[in-house]
């Protein structure tokens, strides 16, 4: 083990986005989680890890900005790595020396999808090589499917709560809110990933909610491709 | 209608379902037909299917109309309204009157702006456990003869056999996972309405079925549309074309 990370603390005992993690430890045959959701500042944020070992995975990664959460994320894929110090060591070098005294051998993640977007990753982790079989993995993808929402929500309470802003929580995800990322996927020829992310992100910035945001993109008065202070 | 035709109609129904079963399997696609026919055998003028999410909230994941105000009722009825009571109680809920109604003034005045006068909301059960409702939205008051609320209850179930294949009935597991399935499609449906309404600028009820018309026309899932569309694997030009 290398110096023991951090546990992210952003969970009651018992909480949401405990249980949104250990779905995976109960199904799936692995050692350890962790969950992490882009934020309204297009930052990772971590929602869950059920170890320290499981919290480095996951935070290496976003603090070098290399690593296979970023593949996952990109192709809204599984990402299998089942000798983890191999692929890594062969694909992603300064991750790979990051991760190198962990007791991690084999690593898989699955990218939370919302439709053609992803909001984040839960990264899986075992002691031992060797892949999962086809079911394993099948249910890990029903798996992040089902816990993409309630986990950007918890993500999206946690920036509330460190902001302690007024009103009321972010985030209705109803139909306008999925209707004007296809919208802005058109405006700005990006992925559904990209365009949800630049929603939340201009939403943030201008201190409104995502659904109010939305509301303008579908009349029309809001097109992203004419945003000219857009990040990145 | 004459019973006889109304049979027909009725085995029509569930001919449809397990075709559609067969064929290319898509739940969005298949609930939006089960959900016109329903209010069509049952004199309703709008009717919606709701299903349980993760956070065991309703969604709407298909309706009579695409139209956004006829969206917001449904979308109320299943957040501050009757079929939420369906859902959590697991037995039909009739409101024969939506103007004497007090127990949802947002649902009630929003139901009236458009012209529903009653509601009549279905269980949707799969082994003792409510997955969703299934909700018909009349312009009179008054309530459904037993008959209708038998044959209402009897649709619903189909409604949940077009959500499950026949071995998640005895999983769980599958029951949840086709569930979540069936809610994402629906995000992908949503994404790919609003790629059509900014590069084809067309109205959302109009995307919703050139949607629907192109993956019949294809032979593909309304799904795999929907993503072709969102990835740009499918040009949206070509989906115009198909209405």
């Amino acid at each position: 083990m290398s110096d023991p990370a951090t546990v992210p603390e952003p969970d009651e005992p018992g909480g949401t986005a405990s249980a949104l993690g250990l779905a995976f430890l109960e199904l799936l045959p692995v050692d350890g989680v962790s969950i992490s959701v882009f934020n309204q500042a297009r930052k990772q944020s971590t929602i869950f890890a059920s170890d320290a070992t499981a919290a480095r995975l996951d935070e290496a990664q976003f603090d070098l900005g290399e690593g296979p959460s970023f593949d996952a994320l990109r192709s809204t894929q599984p990402i299998s790595l089942p000798d983890l110090a191999a692929a890594a060591a062969k694909r992603w070098p300064v991750f790979a020396n990051a991760v190198n005294g962990l007791e991690a051998r084999a690593l898989f993640i699955f990218p939370l999808v919302m439709g053609a977007a992803s909001i984040g990753v839960a990264s899986l982790y075992r002691t031992s090589t060797g892949s999962l079989s086809r079911d394993d993995l099948e249910t890990g993808v029903a798996v992040a499917r089902s816990i993409a929402n309630p986990a950007l929500r918890r993500a999206a309470q946690l920036a509330w709560q460190d902001t302690a802003s007024a009103g009321t929580p972010p985030i209705e995800l109803r139909r306008e809110v999925h209707q004007a990322t296809g919208m802005i996927v058109a405006q700005l020829n990006t992925s559904a990933t990209d365009a949800f992310s630049r929603l939340r992100a201009h939403a943030f910035s201008t201190n409104r909610t995502v659904h109010e945001v939305s509301g303008d993109v579908l009349s029309r008065r809001l097109d992203f491709s004419l945003l000219a202070d857009d990040p990145r | 209608m004459s019973p006889d035709s109304r049979e027909e109609r009725i085995n029509q129904a569930f001919v449809k379902v397990a075709d559609t079963l067969m064929d290319s399997y898509d739940v969005v696609d298949l609930l939006a037909t089960l959900v016109h026919e329903c209010a069509d055998l049952l004199g309703a003028q709008g009717g919606g299917i709701l299903v349980a999410n993760a956070a065991d909230e309703l969604e709407l994941i298909a309706s009579t109309s695409e139209a956004a105000e006829f969206v917001e009722v449904m979308q109320l009825a299943a957040g501050v309204g009757p079929c939420v009571d369906c859902y959590t109680t697991g037995v039909a809920v009739s409101v024969d009157d939506i103007a004497a109604s007090t127990a949802w003034p947002q649902f009630r005045d929003a139901a009236l702006q458009r012209g529903f006068q009653s509601l009549h909301a279905t269980p949707m059960r799969v082994r003792g456990t409510v997955i969703g409702t299934m909700n018909l939205l009349f312009t009179a008051t008054g309530t459904l003869s037993d008959r209708d609320v038998k044959l209402a209850q009897a649709l619903a179930d189909v409604a949940v056999i077009g959500i499950l294949q026949e071995r998640s009935l005895r999983d769980s597991n599958i029951v949840s996972e086709q569930l979540h399935l069936a809610l994402d499609s629906r995000i992908m449906v949503e994404q790919a309405k609003g790629v059509l309404a900014h590069s084809q600028r067309m109205e959302m009820d109009d995307a919703f079925n050139a949607l629907r018309a192109y993956a019949r026309a294809n032979r593909l899932a309304l799904r795999s549309v929907a993503e072709g569309v969102v990835n740009r694997s499918i040009d949206g030009a070509d989906i115009t074309t198909a209405v």
